[in-house]
């Protein structure tokens, strides 16, 4: 009887280690997610699934399908567009499945869903509970601003505008939302209200705006793809890189049809974009264009680690197999280059 | 077209006004044979073609779902790469090349695979092999129908007729499916339920065969089908509400003239083949293909193990689609020869194949074949089958209005295989290795300005074994019959013009191993059928970073069949499809059944 209750004591005593192991291994999961980067991976476009990778600031480790790892294998859907922070969740748009999933920031684990928001595509976060979301609608036509609550994973409020809301910048009391066109066409640029409940005004910039960043100097800048008529190419025209003070135009410097990927270096004064396999940039306070090439290269994304300065540049190789991060330093240095998940588009970046 | 039904009648009345011989039947049609010596026949009478389609070691079937598209991978290669022929014509699409099995008739036609490429016989498109839809007038049943309904809303309606005169067989009938697919599946750790894949094909046929005299025949076969569906999206994707409707008439005409040392057949065909595809994104597409052809062919018997075929044909393919700038023609000319001699030497055959097509949009093609067998004895037969053919570049490939690459070249392959047939007693053996080697292999993918446009950029090489071991055995009130049989297949990238990283690596839902097994039983009047077959795993990226994994599955059917008089055969039964509810996936994220249940019931009367 003295033995079996010597085995008994130690057996408990080993399952108390053992959980304690597990608590600790789950805690150090949770802390590596807080200072790093998170790649967005949208999947293959149609029947795939979106996917999270997440790269270590420490030592650029990366850890795949982070969302299913954490979620006893839960698949986000098709196709994950883009993520943003909303207090102590994450938002993850996935345009074709027409939701928002709504995770917890602490451990990556799945908390709710929103569902009916045709082609989501990006997140502002409003408050610790409350964020803006824009959608195409399911035509593509029919976009909309949601203001949704991520306690409740509902939709409190619906703005309609006309086709492809995009990016969203919130500037002191302003809320600037590009409105791209989606799959068509159009030249706004909206302004809303601080609660993001009704648009007060609208901005005509150039055609297709899609992404905008905030300066140094409290500018708006705005990045205008261009339309592109694939029918006949004579009517397409091109992009715009647009100044915005004030909510009005201070400048527009004309850039390459197709241009994308706005983003701004760490200290506000360079703007960064890219167009025809280059990545160009432009310091902010030139009255001329400077488009400066500081990388060559066909990338499907683009983002500045505000933390670091480090330039992010998403590579989708052939669509179908896992794509590439480059690491570039600010002035265009090549750091590294990491295997990432199946067609990565979009950074968040968390300090 | 008017002068082409002309010189087919001139040529039908020159050729039928010699002899007003007494009239009987000649049930021989000419037929082209394929240049494949490895075949399957699957038995139409007690189940779906597509189940079939899944017993067959030979290839793979490849389908997002029930209702939805569905194809056959032959040898490791593509969709596109399996010709589809009906009545000797190719039936697959000129505007992408392939063709959709869902809509293929349960009952009506025998269908047969042919592994191996064939375009020395079929040309263009009969590449990696062919399934062949043969009409079937000799099955002596005068009247048969069948109909099945199941536990996820299908219910599904045959009936043909056969009738026979002196000189005259005619065989009519309608198939109509009405498929709710309201199927369970997984996804999530949730089970949910399919509920847009809703798939109504409602087809009638006409096979009709009149014997002028002793020497001519004159037949007709037609075709004719609407069906209407649901496209289910993905699982990772929202209810999208798209819709297809395909309506396709297809008509055959021909003339057979047999001599005592010739027989010629003239055909002329038409195929009116309308695809109309709806949803939210695209407003609407449609495409609605008109096509002609013609056909002569002449086989001469030297002796009674000496033959030569010659055949002439010619294709007109007109495109019209809201999404091409133009309507999209092709003209096609093609010649081939054909000598077959038995007996060479001792117990060799020899056949060989010679075909050139002239296209008016992808120029000049020879395709060729050799095919070489020897009987060891009468139990072990050896074959040898090399041979080269050829894809040609489909309208979308060519003209995609966002990326079409008009400058794609043509596919070719070059296939070789060696096989034995070995028979003892009630077990009969097959095996074949095979070596392919593609060139031009065409895919699409992303260029510099995120652009999809196709381009002829890998060389792929597909080798591989199979094996089929069949067992028939029967006492007064038992019988047994079965086939186990066994494929690997490699089908690996030799080079690639973009990503030099996707060299040495498998095409991607090409299973190395897959086994099939069948069992069929019967006592007294009660059967039972089983089949089980297992997939390997399936790469689905072209990295070979993903996978699906391997499933296994076992559908099984039990039956009552009785002859309540002479002639007549009633079938009542019950059969489970997925029967150890498995969850798998053919295509990544394409949900599939799980295990469901369904009852038939068939009366036939010879």
């Amino acid at each position: 009887m003295k033995n079996f209750t010597l085995i008994l004591t130690l057996f408990s005593a080993l399952l108390v280690l053992n959980s304690c192991n597990d608590d600790e291994q789950m805690m150090s999961t949770a802390d590596v997610y807080t200072h790093g980067t998170f790649v967005i991976n949208q999947g293959k476009f149609g029947s795939g699934t979106g996917t999270i990778s997440f790269i270590s600031n420490n030592d650029n480790s990366v850890s795949q399908n982070i969302y299913q790892e954490n979620n006893e294998g839960l698949v986000l859907g098709n196709v994950a567009q883009s993520m943003a922070r909303v207090g102590n969740r994450f938002l993850i748009t996935i345009n074709n499945s027409e939701k928002v999933e709504i995770i917890n920031a602490s451990d990556f684990t799945y908390e709710n869903t929103i569902e009916g928001i045709a082609q989501a595509r990006y997140v502002l976060a409003l408050n610790n509970d409350e964020a803006l979301i824009t959608s195409w609608g399911a035509s593509g036509t029919d976009g909309k601003i949601f203001k949704v609550n991520t306690n409740t994973a509902t939709i409190n409020t619906t703005i309609d505008v006309s086709g492809g809301p995009e990016k969203m910048i919130a500037v002191d009391d302003v809320i600037y939302v590009t409105n791209s066109g989606g799959f068509f066409r159009d030249s706004i640029v909206y302004l809303l209200n601080e609660t993001g409940d009704a648009i007060d005004s609208e901005i005509v910039v150039g055609d297709n705006p899609s992404d905008l960043v905030l300066d140094a100097n409290g500018d708006v800048w705005v990045l205008c793809n261009g339309y592109t008529d694939f029918s006949d190419p004579n009517q397409s025209t091109n992009g715009r890189l647009v100044q915005l003070r004030n909510g009005s135009v201070v400048n527009s410097f004309e850039i390459g049809n197709g241009s994308s990927q706005l983003e701004v270096s760490k200290d506000g004064n360079t703007l960064f974009y890219m167009n025809g396999g280059k990545v160009y940039s432009h310091d902010i306070n030139n009255t001329s264009l400077s488009s400066t090439i500081i990388y060559e290269g066909f990338f499907y994304g683009m983002g500045v680690n505000p933390f670091n300065g480090n330039i992010y540049l998403a590579d989708a190789v052939d669509f179908d197999s896992n794509g590439n991060v480059v690491i570039l330093d600010e002035d265009g240095e090549i750091i590294e280059t990491l295997e990432v998940g199946i067609i990565p588009g979009e950074f968040l970046f968390e300090d | 077209m008017a002068k082409l039904v002309c010189i087919f009648f001139f040529l039908l009345f020159s050729w039928s006004i010699h002899s007003q011989d007494s009239l009987s039947y000649v049930s021989e049609i000419i037929e082209i044979e394929s240049s494949s010596y490895s075949s399957d026949t699957l038995n139409t009478n007690t189940n779906s073609i597509l189940n079939q389609l899944d017993q067959s070691s030979k290839g793979v079937h490849q389908t997002n779902g029930p209702g939805l598209l569905s194809t056959f991978l032959i040898r490791g290669l593509a969709a596109r790469h399996t010709g589809i022929i009906w009545n000797d014509w190719s039936i697959q699409s000129a505007v992408n090349s392939t063709y959709d099995l869902s809509l293929t008739p349960n009952n009506f036609y025998n269908m047969e695979l042919n592994m191996g490429s064939s375009s020395s016989g079929f040309g263009n498109g009969a590449f990696a092999g062919v399934v062949q839809l043969k009409p079937n007038l000799d099955n002596h049943e005068i009247f048969s129908v069948s109909s099945q309904i199941s536990s996820i809303g299908n219910f599904n309606f045959a009936s043909s007729a056969n009738v026979e005169l002196n000189n005259t067989k005619l065989k009519f009938g309608i198939e109509t499916s009405n498929q709710n697919n309201h199927y369970k599946y997984l996804f999530n750790r949730k089970e949910r339920t399919q509920e847009n894949a809703d798939f109504e094909n409602h087809q009638s046929f006409v096979d009709l065969h009149h014997q002028l005299n002793v020497k001519n025949k004159i037949g007709i076969n037609v075709w004719h089908q609407l069906a209407h569906r649901s496209i289910a999206p993905s699982k990772t994707s929202s209810y999208n509400n798209d819709r297809q409707k395909d309506k396709n008439t297809r008509v055959n005409l021909f003339f057979q003239n047999i001599q005592n040392t010739a027989s010629h057949k003239f055909s002329l065909a038409y195929f009116n083949e309308n695809l109309r595809y709806r949803s939210n994104q695209i407003s609407e597409s449609l495409a609605s293909s008109k096509v002609y052809l013609a056909r002569q062919m002449s086989r001469y018997f030297f002796s009674s193990n000496t033959v030569l075929t010659q055949i002439f044909d010619l294709r007109l393919d007109n495109t019209e689609a809201n999404f091409f700038e133009q309507i999209r023609k092709q003209e096609n000319l093609g010649l081939a020869i054909h000598f077959s001699k038995e007996n060479l030497w001792k117990h060799f055959n020899i056949k060989t194949k010679l075909r050139a097509d002239y296209n008016s949009i992808s120029s000049f093609q020879m395709s060729y074949n050799l095919q070489l067998e020897r009987a060891i004895h009468d139990k072990l037969k050896l074959h040898f089958n090399t041979g080269r053919s050829f894809q040609n570049p489909s309208y979308n490939d060519l003209y995609w209005p966002e990326g079409g690459n008009p400058n794609l070249k043509t596919e070719v392959i070059y296939d070789n295989e060696i096989g034995m047939e070995y028979e003892l007693s009630n077990f009969f053996l097959t095996t074949n290795i095979y070596y392919n080697y593609v060139d031009n292999w065409i895919q699409w993918s992303p260029q510099n300005n995120n652009l999809w446009s196709p381009s002829n950029i890998a060389k792929v090489n597909s080798y591989g074994f199979e094996s089929q071991l069949s067992f028939q055995g029967s006492t007064k009130n038992f019988s047994f019959s079965s086939k186990l049989s066994y494929s690997f297949v490699r089908s690996i990238i030799l080079e690639h013009k973009a990503f030099d990283d996707l060299i040495g690596n498998q095409m991607i839902y090409i299973p190395n191993h897959k086994i099939n097994g069948y069992v069929n039983t019967s006592y007294r009047n009660f059967y039972l059928e089983s089949d089980i077959s297992w997939i390997g795993s399936r790469f689905i990226t072209r990295d070979n970073q993903n996978s699906l994994d391997d499933y296994s599955l076992i559908n099984v059917k039990f039956y009552f069949g009785n002859s309540i008089e002479k002639g007549s055969l009633w079938q009542i039964g019950t059969f489970c499809n997925n029967l150890m509810n498995v969850d798998y996936e053919v295509v990544n994220f394409y949900a599939m059944p799980l295990r469901y249940f369904g009852i038939f019931l068939n009366y036939k009367f010879s």
